[in-house]
């Protein structure tokens, strides 16, 4: 208690239906930043008893619905598309409204408002202070059933391990055809066959849809154009014992969404060396629990809320964007 | 290079210059959506978007606003903690797609400034019910308002010229009545306007002071008489009632009404007489006094049960109160006066024209605990019965 300060009785105390309102607006364009502000808010969500998370987010990337239905604390969302928007008055709380928001949803669920309101600024790759407990990509268990049969499908063993390798990624055509020269020499044979030959693992390989065709190597999948599925994306790195990525790129987040150990280069010292890629792999190999096959999927822990957040929300153990 | 689990990074603000709003280069950004109507109200959110700035020893604070009021554009260049307001006229608004601080976006503010200045990249976005009057006293800094300093001369020879004595106190008197604007009638707060005369007549005559009287344009005739000032029929006052506030020893309010803001925004002692709710000033030496509260046989509630009761926060509707079966009754003539001998006790060091005094701060803690707790540090009275009645036992 703030000293001097004399308290007013507690009018939300035992009252869930009151429960404290997020109104989260994610805005991100990238996979990598979009998952983190769903899965950042999701978190603050999980911090407040009773809470109840809305986002506003724009329908402007295939990618944008499916992953935003693996987050399972939203209460609901507002996907805007084209030029269409939503005013800053919608937190208009007070009657005669000059500027009005047509959305019966907005007022029921109590939006206009808030107790807290995130955005992109406030949940770039970082948990608040006091989040002990992340959230994580919720999968129905007929859904995910459904995609693992996808998987299966296309080859993967549902007896043994696999990782999840992400590609030469680049939006530059030079840049892709100088790596996969480079790749294909330097990493690609030595990097599979470390897993499937000498760990007795499997390598679902994962990339930009137009990557050239690797040499086809037992024990390897290619799922090259999983970006245009990305729910079978996220459901394939979600059961791997581990995630690796040889360019920086967005995908790693649904690594860190599903818990999975992931490895990617630092942005800022080239490419790495196939000792380096070897020595990451044995590593994660290491970290990773001992799955005989598939990984289970993570479920996020029962937790006590801290229902308090620190403004601004800082640092913390968490997401790095 | 790093190998580092999805949930496991290493902390990169742990050098405590690298904080927001620890140093110049990495400013708080507020930006406050200041959408309220009211005049109560926009003092108030103004107040606390100020006091959120002064928790950070370097923040910008943005305020977004619709200029649908004459006072409003007055009240934002009375907080000296803005940094850059915009004025929203009409219908026009900006989107919520003016947070995208990323390149490319569909959808944004076309306002240079607003980028220019971090408005995209916010590290604390207020709306308004985020910015609760009965958080105002947990803030550790409280704002204040300032007159522009232009203006200060001025003002006081208005106050001069309209036939103040500069070498006696004076208090501010303000009251609701039914004739306020399209608002109306409101039974709970509105009083019967012998009572503002009689209470005027009593300061000057028994307690030595004047009196100005503040309001709309409209509002019932007072006689005339020396000590007795009336800025209620200003057409336009601009910032002459917000300065008369500031300069006065108190602030007396005999019904809750908007107005009555302008004292905790300058730190002027205030008294809030037939309150139905504990909330008001912020000052420590000021009073909320409540309309007696009385069960359905007639008899009076004690105020540590109100006190400690959600009663104190919910009387205001009535619905509430009918259910509870609570029944309120004005202060009388001599429960108004005895008010305004207590608040004459706490001002006892202001015997002219009030000067701004700078305030003692506390270090800024460059962060802050959400949800603020809901409080009040002044005192709520009751004069119900022959006994005063002060849950802190001060009077």
């Amino acid at each position: 208690m703030t000293p001097g300060l004399k308290p007013f009785a507690d009018l939300r105390s035992g009252r869930s239906a009151d429960g404290p309102v997020i109104v989260a607006f994610l805005l991100a364009r990238s996979m990598g930043e979009f998952v983190a502000e769903s899965l950042f808010a999701a978190s603050v969500k999980r911090s407040l008893e009773h809470a109840i998370l809305c986002v506003y987010w724009r329908n402007d990337r295939p990618f944008k619905g499916p992953l935003l239905g693996l987050n399972g604390h939203i209460t609901h969302n507002w996907g805007a598309q084209g030029g269409a928007s939503m005013p800053l008055d919608a937190f208009d709380d007070a009657s005669g409204k000059p500027v009005h928001v047509r959305d019966l949803d907005w007022f029921r669920h109590r939006c206009h408002r808030p107790d807290v309101v995130l955005t992109p600024s406030m949940m770039r790759g970082r948990w608040p202070d006091g989040v002990s407990a992340p959230a994580r990509f919720h999968w129905r268990e007929e859904h995910g059933a459904r995609l693992d049969g996808d998987l299966a499908a296309l080859g993967v063993d549902p007896n043994r391990w696999f990782c999840v390798l992400k590609d030469w990624d680049s939006n530059d055509p030079d840049d892709l055809i100088a790596g996969e020269d480079r790749t294909v020499s330097g990493y690609d044979i030595r990097i599979v066959e470390k897993i499937v030959r000498d760990a007795g693992g499997q390598v679902v390989r994962v990339g930009h849809a137009k990557l050239p065709d690797r040499a086809a190597i037992a024990g390897r999948i290619d799922l090259a154009d999983a970006g245009c599925k990305p729910l079978l994306l996220a459901r394939a790195i979600a059961r791997a014992r581990f995630y690796i990525e040889l360019t920086p790129s967005g995908t790693a987040m649904l690594a860190r969404a599903s818990a999975v150990p992931c490895w990617s280069p630092s942005g800022f010292a080239g490419q790495p060396s196939v000792a380096e890629l070897e020595k990451a792999i044995g590593a994660l190999a290491m970290q990773a629990d001992d799955h005989g096959g598939w990984r289970l999927p993570v479920v996020e822990q029962p937790h006590q809320p801290s229902n308090r957040i620190i403004w601004p929300l800082r640092a913390g153990p968490g997401f790095v964007g | 290079m790093s190998l580092r689990e999805g949930h496991a990074i290493e902390r990169d603000t742990d050098n405590p210059r690298l904080a927001v709003g620890a140093s110049a280069d990495n400013p708080c950004i507020i930006v406050a959506l200041m959408l309220a109507r009211t005049l109560g109200d926009f003092i108030d959110h103004q107040l606390f978007a100020a006091s959120t700035a002064l928790l950070f020893e370097h923040s910008r604070l943005f305020v977004y606003y619709r200029d649908d009021r004459p006072y409003k554009s007055r009240i934002v260049a009375m907080n000296p903690y803005v940094t850059r307001a915009w004025a929203m006229l009409e219908k026009d608004t900006f989107p919520f797609d003016g947070f995208d601080d990323r390149p490319g976006a569909p959808v944004g503010v076309d306002e240079e400034d607003w980028a220019r200045l971090g408005c995209r990249s916010p590290h604390i976005l207020l709306t308004p019910s985020m910015m609760q009057r009965a958080m105002l006293p947990a803030f550790p800094n409280s704002a204040r308002f300032a007159i522009p300093n232009d203006q200060i001369r001025g003002l006081d020879q208005r106050l001069l010229d309209a036939g103040l004595r500069p070498d006696r106190w004076f208090c501010v008197l303000h009251y609701r009545e039914p004739t306020f604007g399209p608002r109306g009638a409101e039974s709970d707060r509105d009083i019967d306007p012998s009572y503002p005369i009689a209470m005027t007549d009593h300061i000057i005559r028994h307690l030595g002071g004047q009196v100005v009287r503040i309001g709309h344009p409209g509002m019932r005739a007072f006689p005339a008489r020396s000590g007795f000032v009336d800025l209620a029929g200003e057409e336009d006052p601009g910032f002459l009632h917000a300065h008369a506030v500031s300069r006065a020893r108190f602030f007396y309010e005999l019904s809750p009404s908007g107005p009555a803001h302008f004292a905790w925004a300058f730190g002027t002692p205030a008294v809030r007489c037939n309150a139905i709710q504990g909330w008001g000033p912020l000052e420590e030496s000021s009073m909320v006094v409540l309309k007696q509260f009385r069960d359905r046989s007639g008899n009076q509630i004690p105020l540590d049960w109100i006190i400690n009761d959600e009663m104190l926060v919910r009387a205001s509707t009535r619905t509430y109160r009918e259910a509870r079966g609570i029944f309120l009754t004005p202060n009388s003539l001599d429960e108004l006066r005895r008010a305004a001998r207590d608040i004459l006790a706490r001002t006892a060091d202001c015997l002219a024209w009030r000067r701004p005094v700078e305030q003692v701060r506390v270090p800024p803690p460059n962060s802050f605990e959400w949800p603020l707790q809901r409080g009040y540090r002044h005192h709520i009275m009751a004069y119900w019965d022959s006994s005063t009645q002060d849950v802190e036992g001060v009077v």
